[in-house]
């Protein structure tokens, strides 16, 4: 039983041990490389199923609203986004409305669409296209609705935008498959729900900073479920949660695909902060098992982030319990030792 | 020993102890640390050609690119990231020495959880000036010059600024070159009163282009805002308080459903002031208070794993990238 001394002690802890701790509890998971699948959530599962669902070729809307400095967060999503779309071989229109989203935009398609999958050979202005940085914030989401080239006169390459075959008979968005949007502040998802789907009504999910989420759950709206739903996707999968590398007849547990219907409303799903983006990488491991069999490989950055997030939430939550046991304790001590002092006053 | 040197000696202890382990380790044949390394790739680039089919751009390996140059177009030597592993792999000074500025500006920032100190107000300078800089050239391309000077002096502004500009566009020759846009001057002439707040006695004309942003802005916003976050949001709160899902009442909806409609409920009756919060309705305001402090948790729990994210990127950073320990 800790005494006076020690409450004492602790009440008066330098607050720069607790960054130390906070340090050591984020780094250890990190070189053990403590990871393991995230089961999905519906609001994830929303997400993959909009894109999952779409046939192959539909052409697909990825604005990446955000910087270097929610690159940890949104970073996994919008790769695990892209390698989605590659996997499924949707047509992606790359774009942002943030000056600095445009490096971003760069280095996803480096990486995803000519690097990671150089073998799918996607071409440039048939398969994708980078129309980098729009200018106007939500001025810009309001003319995109209706007519890119309002905001966007050429791609990033110098090529005008009636010349892409990626974009043949695409004057707005709103002519678009599916508009997914990677934000981490103005403009951003909620930026594109008052504005732009006010203007033309588009399948829209969104990704989105641990920050921002609150502001956008309002805007959430679950597409309606049809009578043959398929069952959750993990159902099947339990022992793939240990951590171990997944079986290739996992493949086989996948549903068949529906015919798809055009479903629209606010936020149809949406990818919330690290979490989300970790379900989102979990949930192509699950459904692609070929192309990632290894679940601690690199390229699931998300997946191995949360298991610091683990480490470090347990010792937020331990240290929110001992402070308030001590100020308990402490309290009660002061009660007794007045009660005392009193007593012996009286007496 | 005080607190002080304790702390301090224990952390650099740590890091001597962490980078003398992986220099120990270090072993020719394996991944190294403090070093980056590159490979180069070959970047095929668009035609040079007048575009009028898209070319493929593809970014591989010059091992694996035997085949020969398409006609009218460009190739070009480019250098990617690599471990030191790969076959290809050269040694890069510059990237290296990134590396290195990077991992001690990191040090530097972390220094403050210590105390301020001259490191951190260093690396804070750096952020605060790159930044300023950064979104003043972001503003002079994106607005002054393609809209502005553009619009004033296209041919010059062309031949000066934009030299990707088809001066012999179809749009440019159909347009003139000489061809001014005149409208250009209205926002010329509400940014240049943006300047006389420096001249006290002109203060006031400040107040024009201010007034003209704030007036369209909130002209645009008032329709949709009001479709997007009230004639919606009331039809998103229109759930059935049973859900019935393929023949069978789907409970779980049903209680998440009835939760939601009940916490609007008290929550509007803590917001609605013409009635006392007295009994049922006093009962209800309360538990809507109840449900603002969660969504406050909710909110503020949703801000610390963005931090610890933060965090955990940085770490990443200086036990991946430079001190090499987390290789696969």
């Amino acid at each position: 039983m800790a005494g006076p001394a020690a409450g004492h002690w602790l009440l008066n802890l330098d607050r720069r041990w607790v960054y130390l701790a906070m340090m050591i509890a984020v780094a250890v998971p990190l070189l053990l490389r403590q990871q393991q699948l995230e089961p999905a959530t519906e609001l994830t599962l929303n997400v993959f199923r909009q894109i999952e669902d779409l046939p192959s070729g539909s052409r697909v809307a990825i604005i990446c609203d955000y910087d270097g400095a929610s690159e940890a967060e949104l970073g996994p999503m919008a790769t695990a986004i892209t390698r989605h779309c590659c996997l499924r071989k949707h047509k992606m229109v790359f774009l942002s409305l943030w000056p600095t989203g445009g490096p971003v935009i760069d280095r996803h398609i480096k990486e995803i669409v000519i690097g990671e999958f150089a073998s799918a050979k996607f071409v440039d202005g048939e398969d994708f296209v980078n129309l980098g940085y729009g200018l106007g914030e939500i001025l810009a989401i309001k003319a995109l609705m209706k007519d890119l080239s309002s905001v966007y006169a050429k791609d990033t390459r110098g090529r005008p935008l009636s010349q892409l075959p990626i974009l043949r008979n695409v004057s707005g968005m709103g002519d678009l498959d599916l508009m997914v949007d990677i934000s981490a502040g103005m403009p951003g998802g909620k930026e594109w729900v008052q504005v732009g789907l006010t203007q033309a009504p588009v399948p829209f999910v969104v990704g989105c900073t641990g920050v921002q989420a609150p502001q956008l759950y309002p805007y959430y709206t679950p597409p309606r479920r049809r009578a043959s739903a398929n069952p959750p996707p993990t159902a099947n999968v339990p022992e793939q949660q240990q951590g171990a590398a997944v079986p290739p007849e996992a493949a086989n547990n996948i549903p068949p695909k529906e015919s798809h219907e055009r479903t629209t409303g606010q936020v149809l799903g949406f990818l919330a902060a690290l979490k989300g983006a970790a379900e989102y990488e979990s949930e192509l491991i699950r459904r692609y098992p070929e192309q990632y069999p290894d679940l601690k490989s690199a390229r699931h950055n998300a997946i191995r982030r949360m298991g610091p997030q683990l480490w470090a939430h347990l010792l937020v939550i331990g240290l929110i319990g001992l402070g308030n046991v001590l100020q308990v304790v402490g309290r009660r001590r002061r009660l007794a030792t007045s009660g005392v002092s009193n007593s012996a006053s009286t007496s | 020993m005080s607190n002080e040197r304790l702390i301090w000696g224990g952390g650099l202890a740590l890091i001597a102890v962490l980078l003398l382990g992986r220099a120990l380790i270090d072993r020719p044949n394996e991944p190294t640390w403090g070093r980056a390394y590159v490979r180069p790739v070959r970047v095929l680039e668009w035609t040079t050609a007048p575009v009028t089919q898209p070319t493929p751009a593809t970014v591989l390996p010059l091992t694996q690119l035997a085949e020969p140059t398409p006609a009218g177009s460009v190739r070009a030597i480019t250098y990617t990231d690599a471990s030191r592993l790969q076959a290809d792999a050269q040694f890069s000074w510059w990237r290296t020495l990134g590396l290195w500025v990077a991992a001690l500006l990191t040090l530097c920032s972390f220094s403050y959880l210590y105390r301020d100190n001259l490191g951190y107000r260093l690396a804070e300078s750096l952020v605060v000036g790159v930044s300023a800089a950064y979104g003043i050239i972001t503003a002079v391309w994106s607005y002054l010059v393609p809209y502005l000077l553009k619009g004033l002096a296209p041919v010059l502004t062309a031949q000066l600024f934009l030299p990707r500009e088809d001066l012999y566009s179809p749009t440019f020759l159909k347009q003139g070159w000489n061809a001014c846009d005149w409208t250009m001057l209205a926002p010329l002439f509400l940014g240049m009163l943006l300047f006389s707040r420096f001249a006290p006695k002109w203060t006031w004309l400040s107040r024009w282009p201010v007034a003209f942003v704030v007036g369209t802005y909130a002209g645009i916003r008032l329709t949709m805002i009001l479709e997007s976050d009230f004639v919606m949001q009331i039809g998103n709160s229109i759930l059935p308080l049973i859900v019935v899902a393929d023949g069978r009442i789907d409970y779980w909806r049903s209680l998440t459903n009835s939760l939601t409609i009940f916490g609007l409920i008290c929550c509007l009756t803590y917001f609605f002031f013409s009635i006392e919060h007295k009994g049922t309705i006093g009962g209800m305001a309360r538990i809507g208070v109840w449900v603002l402090m969660i969504t406050f948790g909710a909110s503020f729990a949703y801000t610390v794993m963005g931090r610890i994210t933060l965090l955990t990127l940085r770490l990443e950073f200086l036990l991946g990238d430079w001190l090499g320990l987390l290789t696969e």
